[in-house]
């Protein structure tokens, strides 16, 4: 009787498994996310990459369009209305040399497609210092007119309507 | 440890190694033309400040007659400005003014609009200002 017992419990019980079985399948697992998840943080970093250099693209963009327009806005002042250029764009209304135009008429304009506004001239004793901002919105950008050369002073990330 | 297992492992690790560095040469590749496209955008930074300071050297007080004159002048001094390798320079003369047009590879064209009258090279245009306002050509 006892030898039977001993012989069935002996029969039934699970042997353990060799301490080398069962660990390839979780180091593999592991490895194999660690692969991917390196190369998705480096991927990451690509895309920030790009994204940054597209907003480099888009910024020099509006710097040219807004240096452009500069250009454009004193050009037409020197030819046609040199005396608004000595008087803050407030004023213009009036002036002398302004002659049968409306002074918002000449705050605004084209170039290159976009639609253009100055915000503010003010006249310095150097010379001038205009600001102006597209009207599809974006960044505004300063401009010095100094000795007759026009100089960018540099663009300000703020809405047009705030200024 | 049975075959199975190691078969399984096997394709596991192929298979992540595979992709991985799929995703790396591919994020490689993008890092590196992010970087030459940042490059090649301030060679064209240089550029357009090397142009307009050529302008400025080369002529810095008003030249006689009207502005079309000025204009002409303007695009021949910048035909002869250095430019640097690897770039495209495009000079449209216009009534007032000229767009000069400046061309990486691989990046979008850069234009700006170079009036005479605001650079201090006449103070009279014949005709009225036409041409400025369109589309780039």
């Amino acid at each position: 009787m006892t030898s039977w017992s001993i012989r069935q419990s002996s029969r039934f019980r699970r042997p353990h498994p060799p301490a080398s079985e069962g660990f390839l399948l979780p180091l593999s697992s592991a490895l194999a996310l660690l692969l991917l998840a390196g190369s998705l943080s480096l991927q990451t970093v690509s895309l920030e990459a790009r994204r940054h250099l597209q907003l480099q693209l888009q910024l020099r963009h509006q710097q040219d369009l807004l240096s452009s327009a500069a250009q454009q806005l004193v050009g037409r002042l020197r030819r046609h209305h040199p005396c608004l250029l000595e008087l803050p764009s407030s004023q213009w209304a009036g002036a002398p040399c302004l002659a049968a135009e409306a002074p918002e008429a000449l705050q605004q304009g084209q170039i290159g497609g976009h639609s253009y506004r100055l915000l503010s001239l003010a006249p310095t004793p150097a010379g001038a210092e205009l600001r102006l901002a597209l009207s599809s919105g974006g960044p505004t950008a300063a401009f010095a007119l100094v000795n007759g050369s026009l100089r960018e002073l540099g663009l300000r990330a703020e809405q047009a309507g705030a200024a | 440890m049975n075959f199975a297992e190691v078969l399984v492992a096997a394709l596991l690790l192929a298979g992540a190694s595979s992709g991985s560095l799929q995703i790396w040469a591919g994020a490689v590749a993008a890092s590196r033309g992010a970087e030459l496209g940042l490059e090649q955008l301030v060679e064209l930074d240089g550029a357009l400040l090397g142009a307009e300071q050529h302008l400025q050297q080369w002529q810095n007080t008003p030249m006689a007659g009207d502005c079309s004159q000025a204009v002409a002048a303007m695009a021949t001094a910048l035909a002869r400005a250095p430019l640097a390798a690897g770039l495209e320079r495009q000079l449209e003369p216009q009534s007032g003014g000229l767009w000069l047009r400046l061309q990486a590879p691989g990046l979008p064209q850069r234009q700006r609009w170079l009036d005479a009258a605001a650079l201090g090279y006449c103070s009279s245009s014949p005709t009225p200002e036409a041409g400025i306002d369109g589309r780039p050509g």
